[in-house]
């Protein structure tokens, strides 16, 4: 086929042409190859087209899994399918692990809490100023019956507890001539004078 | 009577008198019945009333427990009269009874120390007991010279007051030593 005119060539190069003339364009492009750029100075060239898809490709690219990747690798060395020294270009730098990644931050964490420890071993919890002097403290008085309040103050010279919401003793009752409300007395015979009154010789 | 039955009294009261012995020997072995110091407790009528309704012819506290009535901040009052006062041994880990009114138990304190002494200081349950029921329980910790003062019930247009003050630590190495 004799060279097809320019017209041609370019309907050609943009996906135009159909049929018959598609077919006999064809047969002469790829007799033709080499002198299609150079003749038709047409920017859409093989060489054109190689660059295209060079700069459109990464330059590389991780595989997705990439211990499985360099398994099969050693897999396929060991088997004699891929020479060793194909190993150093191919085998693919594993990701660093979360143990490695954790070694990192355990580091600062370390001693934060060194630092953290020390501290807490040159500070002392604050005690309220005298309370070791505190004879009675509020906390320690227990009032069993309800309606009774106990109100607890200190002094340089004395401790006091007030007790407020006692029933009253009867004014009937002289308490200084030795009289005492019914009823038996929680008094138990473990003092020494009662311990000495079980002697019998 | 046959003379072999004349002798059962005799056994009867010899061997009760060895029981008696061994458990007062028992006794008196128990370190926990130890004296370990004196505590004093006062009763006392304070009123801004007729102090005389307590009674005729009551004494009034001395100069030094009126000197610190008078200094109190929350328990203060006109008069002052003495009703009673008892003074007991503080047993090592035993509890023990003051009864002020002597005749009377409607106003009672029973005490126990929670440990030893340390230095001055003696820590303490302290039980205020009225008409038989214990009113308040208190671990209070008694100093030489630092009386506690009760505000108790009221009574005869005035109020009960309990005065509880630690008069003295027997010193332990002493005892110790006496022991030995």
């Amino acid at each position: 086929m004799n060279r097809p005119d320019e017209k041609t060539l370019c309907s050609w190069l943009e996906g135009e042409l159909e049929g018959e003339e598609l077919r006999k364009v064809e047969v002469w492009a790829e007799a033709n190859a080499d002198d299609l750029d150079a003749e038709f100075k047409c920017d859409i060239g093989w060489d054109a087209l190689s660059d295209e898809m060079m700069a459109t490709l990464p330059a590389s690219e991780e595989p997705p899994y990439p211990e499985f990747f360099n398994a099969k690798v050693q897999q396929a060395i060991e088997t004699g399918s891929l020479p060793a020294s194909a190993i150093e270009s191919v085998v693919v730098p594993a990701p660093a692990s979360l143990w490695q990644k954790l070694r990192l931050m355990v580091a600062p964490a370390a001693i934060a809490a060194l630092v953290a420890f020390y501290a807490g071993m040159q500070m002392r919890v604050a005690e309220p100023v005298g309370s070791d002097d505190l004879a009675v403290e509020q906390s320690s008085v227990y009032v069993p019956h309800q309606g009774i309040v106990a109100a607890v103050s200190e002094s340089n010279g004395a401790t006091e507890i007030v007790l407020d919401g006692l029933a009253p003793i009867s004014d009937e009752l002289d308490i200084v001539a030795g009289e005492t409300t019914a009823g038996s007395s929680p008094m138990m015979a473990n003092t020494l004078e009662d311990v000495q009154q079980y002697t019998f010789f | 009577m046959k003379p072999s039955f004349q002798i059962f009294p005799l056994l009867f009261l010899t061997l009760l008198s060895s029981v008696s012995s061994l458990s007062a020997q028992a006794k008196a072995n128990d370190a926990g019945t130890d004296s370990v110091g004196e505590l004093k407790v006062s009763l006392i009528f304070g009123t801004d009333g007729d102090v005389d309704k307590a009674g005729k012819g009551l004494k009034k506290p001395s100069e030094a427990r009126l000197e610190a009535l008078k200094n109190l901040q929350s328990i203060k009052f006109a008069h002052y009269r003495l009703l009673g006062e008892d003074q007991q041994p503080i047993l090592r880990s035993y509890e023990n009874w003051a009864n002020p009114m002597k005749n009377s138990k409607e106003i009672l304190l029973s005490f126990q120390p929670r440990g030893k002494p340390v230095d001055d200081h003696l820590k303490m349950d302290l039980e205020f007991w009225q008409s038989h029921e214990k009113i308040m329980k208190s671990g209070a910790t008694l100093k030489k010279g630092k009386p506690l003062f009760i505000q108790g019930p009221a009574w005869r247009g005035g109020k009960i007051i309990i005065a509880v003050e630690l008069m003295s630590l027997t010193d332990e190495k002493a005892l110790e030593a006496k022991k030995k």
